[in-house]
């Protein structure tokens, strides 16, 4: 813990890791929280794994064809926001299945980003960092594009609050009040396609999607108003990847397992110990 | 009073509610056939009938969620989507994610979420809902998580709900679905009171225990009769559900 410390204070790679960390957990928070209470988790899941298609791509058109501008998280922010627009549109106006049509949107994704890297000459070490995420490889550059999609998130999350809130709560009678609900309902899933590639950077597209709904969720139990679950959930989330990453370093764990691991145990102890403080909030109104 | 109001005075405004011919059908199953009856302002009506027998419908048709394949829907004189600024919508509590973190004022604020563009409510969306809370009696209560209330307290919630939107027109969809009985009496009461300033239009399954309060009942199977409430006599009844009316009376105080 202690060389932790020391080396934050002497490596910019360290800083930039927490930044990251630490910026990822205010949007994850405040999104994470609103796709709990929607109850679209899996949603947010498929989104996340088309992200691969996006960074395969934009890796081979850099490595290939040269264009230099097309940076993975370039390709990520494109491709999530890509899918979370179908994705939307598919479960809205759509009349095949839905759970196919994820699973669809899903694995194409993910074989289209395999097929790009493969065809891609170089390091392949790209594919693993992807799947399962470096937070210590998150360069000055990346920072500065992270830092402006996390606030870009939480300012259009603030605009919107209530009507997210009340979308969320009520689709039918926020309709009738006059909402374009649909536009509020593409509108969440952007958000999270946006938080989605801000995540990927701290633990990569397999396990982004815990990172998105477990401090939400336990946040949830613990809270009785959607704002107050954002906070909570913004703190939680901000003090697992500092632990993580903290507890990570010395033994040279891989820092995005530790920050995942430590979330289940942080959510399976909320809900394990829900039945002792729900008495306390328990009152005596009838049914 | 209720007889007064039926017979009286309203005939001479523009109906709330006018269907004129509507057929409606769900996946080529007829839903309702030739429907044409008129809600007049003032009017407290209770829509009865068996279930499957189109009672939601009617109420989706009157909201402009659903679209008649034939005839025509008016409220307020013009078509239902144009009318909903006016039109105060209460569904049951039952259908609310018990999970959700919001409390009690949060939820009826919700009745103003279309009187802004962005950013919070203003203050007189706060004032609206503070008012419809002491309306429905809840105010105390307003800092309290919406999951830890009584199902007859949830509902009343959303009638304060729908109540913070100054309707003229309160659409209530089965409001003592699963309240229990002394919870049922209340929500009656707090129905008869607002009765007097707005019109309402409920959706019921206890035929019995309304027929007491509306002034009018529409009965509801794929066809639509109103009956002023005073004729609303167990032949009536029993011609609409095909079976002895003691029989659903006695099903519905089970």
């Amino acid at each position: 813990m202690m060389d932790f410390l020391r080396d934050l204070l002497a490596f910019p790679f360290l800083q930039y890791a927490l930044a990251t960390g630490l910026l990822a957990s205010v949007a994850s928070g405040v999104v994470g929280s609103f796709i709990t209470v929607r109850r679209i988790s899996y949603i947010a899941g498929a989104i996340a794994h088309t992200v691969l298609g996006g960074m395969g791509l934009a890796r081979y058109l850099q490595r290939v064809l040269g264009w230099e501008f097309v940076t993975p998280l370039v390709g990520a922010v494109a491709s999530a926001l890509l899918s979370a627009i179908i994705i939307g549109a598919v479960t809205l106006y759509g009349r095949e299945r839905e759970d196919t049509v994820l699973s669809a949107v899903w694995s194409i994704g993910m074989a289209v980003g395999i097929f790009f890297i493969s065809r891609t000459p170089g390091y392949n070490d790209d594919l693993m960092s992807y799947l399962f995420g470096n937070i210590l490889m998150v360069r000055r550059a990346d920072l500065a594009l992270i830092a402006g999609l996390d606030a870009l998130v939480v300012l259009v999350s603030f605009l919107f609050y209530y009507k997210l809130e009340a979308v969320c709560f009520d689709e039918e009678f926020a309709r009738l009040r006059g909402l374009r609900v649909e536009l509020y309902y593409i509108l969440l899933l952007c958000l999270t396609a946006l938080t989605i590639v801000i995540l990927l950077q701290v633990v990569g597209i397999v396990m982004v999607i815990a990172l998105l709904s477990l401090p939400a969720a336990a946040a949830a139990y613990l809270t009785r108003r959607l704002w107050h679950t954002m906070i909570v959930a913004s703190v939680l989330s901000g003090a697992l990847m500092t632990a993580g990453l903290a507890l990570s370093y010395k033994p040279n764990l891989p820092a995005g397992a530790t920050i995942i691991i430590l979330s289940g145990a942080v959510y399976l102890a909320v809900v394990g110990s829900r039945p002792l403080w729900r008495k306390r909030r328990a009152q005596p109104g009838k049914k | 009073m209720n007889d007064a109001r039926i017979a009286g005075t309203a005939a001479a405004d523009p109906a709330v509610v006018d269907f004129r011919e509507v057929n409606y059908s769900y996946t080529g199953e007829p839903v309702l056939q030739a429907v044409s009856f008129k809600v007049l302002p003032g009017e407290f009506v209770s829509a009865v009938g068996p279930n499957g027998g189109g009672k939601t419908t009617l109420l989706r048709l009157i909201l402009g969620t659903a679209r008649p394949d034939s005839g025509e829907v008016r409220v307020f004189g013009g078509p239902p989507e144009r009318a909903r600024s006016r039109v105060g919508y209460v569904p049951q509590y039952a259908r609310f994610d018990p999970l959700f973190p919001v409390t009690v004022l949060d939820v009826v604020r919700m009745g103003r979420v279309g009187n802004f563009a962005a950013g919070p409510y203003r203050r007189d969306d706060r004032q609206a809902a503070e008012e419809a809370l002491e309306t429905v009696g809840l105010a105390e209560l307003r800092r309290r998580p919406f999951a830890d209330l009584s199902g007859g307290q949830r509902q009343r919630v959303l009638i304060a709900r729908a109540l913070a939107v100054h309707p003229e027109l309160l659409l209530l969809d089965e409001p003592t679905a699963s309240v229990d009985r002394a919870a049922t009496a209340k929500l009656y009461e707090l129905l008869v009171e607002l009765a007097r300033r707005l019109t309402i239009l409920l959706v019921s399954h206890d035929t019995g225990v309304v027929s007491q309060f509306v002034s009018g009942v529409l009965c509801v199977n794929r066809t639509v009769v109103k009956h002023p409430v005073s004729r609303l006599t167990g032949e009536i009844l029993s011609e609409l559900y095909g079976v002895d009316i003691a029989l659903v009376r006695h099903e519905h105080e089970l």
